[in-house]
């Protein structure tokens, strides 16, 4: 058993890298309830290899090592349904994320920002998409509004976004 | 940059298509051929899925006020005259609280004495979230005749006659003598020593209850009044009715319940019963069909992106039929959270049959209290949660869903199914999306979720135990 200075520091740890874990968990698996069963999983693997834990590697890369494992072990478990991304494109996103993930990640400090700029009306489809109990199809019937224009919508603030980051990350690169 | 006429036009479709759920095989397909073709269209893709995520686990809030919209400057300013109007809003209410007590106390002892009194009790224990309405107490403090108004926390008063009070708050308690008090609404718990027989606590309604070398433990709303006998025995006098005044001896495991003043429940010794539950299962809106009755894990998440999951489990009470007086609902953590989350318990109010695995087995869509667009709260469930408990972050760890005793919500739901079935309905609350939720252990693994009740036999025909005129008051 973990002692309790031991569990403390690992849930310390894993509040700040949690975030990034889930990332990369969505990425290897791009869809959101699946990414979240295999979230939790990772959590609770993490928390039973805790004693494995060699506390001179970051820890975030032993989270993310440790979601890669349950990915894989979630595809074979679900190997009839169908995946986005098969198994020789998954390591190559997985290879190139270990590269990319610093970027991204201060990338991503741009976004509250980024919302900020949105228009009204888009930044409450936004909340309605990510955070309301709402299912797409009830926000179009309660707005009037036709399911696919929605999601065309939704493309469209998606990409107003990640140009907005990035002129953002590289205004602040010229500083 | 993403222009509609760069080659990544198609991507950024596809990634829409897969991130919204509404992308078919053949969008899969094509997705996979241009991220494996092309370690430019990763870049997009890892830089598309890393927006996707922060905008899911992106806790709601305000968009950050920009320098030329000064109408948007909610933020700081206005919310810290909020927090200052709430804090005021609260200190008056304490404040006209504590001038009535004050008002009432001056009102009686200027009838009796002008002169200070003497001290009866002291302050012996306070604990670190103890908070008087009366303003700051130490612990040692001298108490003389009067209120002490414990808004929350616990505090323990010693009456100089060694008679020792653990009030709960919120508490209203007033000291009226060396060896006696009044208890106007709250709880506490008494251990009388012998020498300081015959403590006494009063209550609403003419009640006083006379200890007789014991410990005992009361509460009261004013009309209703409970009493517990912890150790010893005690005597119960009603003297609402002046004319026919009543007497009654409680003895350690029984309990009293009492309504204006009147004895409306006598109950024996409690018994204790360590129930599993006889169903469990959770539904999740993002498989509406899928049966998950069998899967060892309880879960409940809000969190919308992967649609809401709520835990159902049903406990069979055909076997309980005396008064429940405490319940405690324990489940075992199945996963670490790095942030605590709340969760409601609810009641189903309906004794609509559900079932657990096989055919007709439960799931989000097909539960009978719905809408067009999902499970329906408001069929679903009692109006309030019953009560509110928060995860506790670790594997293994058990998590207490409600521990109660005596007259409450919870109490009155379970005691309404004596005799049938109960289900309890977990949510969790103000939903963060923290992607986890909480998940249990269902009782397809080695730690079932337990009730836990206390019930106890009413007693009120009892030979010896019959309310009796009180000596003295016989005509």
């Amino acid at each position: 058993m973990p002692t309790h200075d031991q569990t403390r520091e690992f849930v310390r740890r894993f509040a700040e890298c949690e975030h990034e874990v889930y990332r990369y968990i969505l990425t290897l698996l791009p869809d959101a309830a699946q990414a979240q069963d295999v979230f939790q999983d990772t959590a609770v693997a993490l928390w039973e290899k805790l004693e494995a834990y060699d506390p001179a590697r970051p820890f975030v890369a032993w989270a993310c090592g440790v979601a890669h494992n349950k990915v894989l072990m979630h595809r074979r478990s679900h190997a009839r349904q169908p995946h986005t991304l098969s198994d020789s494109t998954l390591e190559l996103i997985a290879g190139q994320y270990a590269d990319e993930r610093e970027p991204i990640e201060a990338q991503m400090r741009a976004l509250t920002d980024c919302l900020a700029k949105l228009q009204a009306k888009h930044r409450e489809l936004i909340e309605a998409r990510y955070h309301s109990k709402m299912s797409i199809h009830e926000y179009a019937r309660r707005t009037g509004r036709a399911v696919n224009t929605l999601y065309k919508t939704l493309d469209r603030i998606r990409r107003r976004l990640l140009d907005c980051i990035t002129m953002t990350m590289r205004a602040e690169g010229e500083r | 940059m993403t222009d509609p006429q760069t080659p990544h036009d198609e991507l950024l479709t596809l990634l829409a298509a897969v991130c919204d759920g509404h992308a078919d095989d053949a969008d899969r397909r094509r997705l996979d051929t241009l991220l494996a073709a092309d370690s430019a269209a990763r870049s997009v893709y890892l830089r598309y899925m890393a927006l996707h995520a922060a905008l899911e686990r992106r806790r709601p809030e305000l968009p950050k006020a920009l320098p030329s919209q000064p109408t948007m400057l909610v933020g700081r300013e206005h919310r810290s005259w909020r927090i200052f109007g709430s804090a005021a809003a609260a200190a008056l209410v304490l404040l006209t609280v504590a001038v009535w007590f004050v008002m009432q106390s001056t009102s009686q002892d200027d009838a009796v004495d002008h002169r200070p009194a003497a001290p009866v009790a002291m302050l012996s224990n306070i604990s670190s979230d103890a908070q008087f309405a009366e303003g700051g107490r130490l612990l040692g403090d001298d108490l003389q005749p009067g209120m002490i108004t414990l808004t929350s926390g616990q505090a323990q008063v010693m009456f100089h006659s060694g008679a020792v009070v653990d009030l709960t708050g919120p508490c209203e308690f007033k000291m009226t003598g060396m060896n006696q008090g009044f208890l106007l609404r709250g709880k506490l718990e008494a251990t009388v020593p012998p020498r300081a027989k015959n403590f006494t606590v009063g209550a609403p309604y003419g009640i006083h209850v006379i200890d007789l070398g014991t410990r005992f433990s009361m509460n009261t709303d004013e009309d209703v009044t409970r009493v517990r006998v912890l150790e010893g025995r005690i005597e119960l006098a009603m003297t609402q009715d002046a004319a026919t005044p009543q007497r009654l001896t409680l003895v350690a495991g029984h309990l009293a319940r009492l309504e204006r003043g009147r004895l409306v429940e006598h109950l024996g010794p409690e018994r204790e019963l360590a129930l599993t539950p006889d169903a469990d299962t959770y539904i999740n809106g993002r498989v509406p069909d899928q049966s998950l009755g069998n899967d060892p894990r309880l879960i409940a998440n809000e969190w919308n992106a992967s649609g809401p999951r709520w835990t159902m489990i049903r406990f069979d009470l055909t076997h309980v039929t005396d008064p429940i007086t405490t319940a405690r609902l324990e489940l075992t953590s199945r996963l670490v959270n790095a942030q605590p989350n709340t969760f409601a318990v609810y009641g189903l109010n309906t004794d609509a049959p559900w079932v657990e695995t096989g055919d007709g087995a439960l799931t989000y869509a097909n539960t009978p209290w719905r809408t067009d667009s999902g499970p329906n709260l408001d069929a679903m469930f009692n109006a309030a949660p019953l009560s509110m408990f928060t995860s506790t972050q670790r594997v293994d760890e058990l998590a207490v869903a409600f521990d109660v005793a005596d007259d409450d919500s919870l109490m009155t739901f379970l005691n309404q199914h004596r005799g049938g079935r109960v289900t309890f309905v977990i949510a969790e609350q103000e939903p963060l999306p923290d992607a986890i939720g909480d998940a249990w252990d269902s009782r397809e693994s080695n730690h079932p979720p337990r009730l836990i009740l206390h019930a106890a036999p009413l007693v009120n025909t009892l030979p010896g135990l019959s309310p009796t005129p009180v000596k003295g008051s016989e005509k």
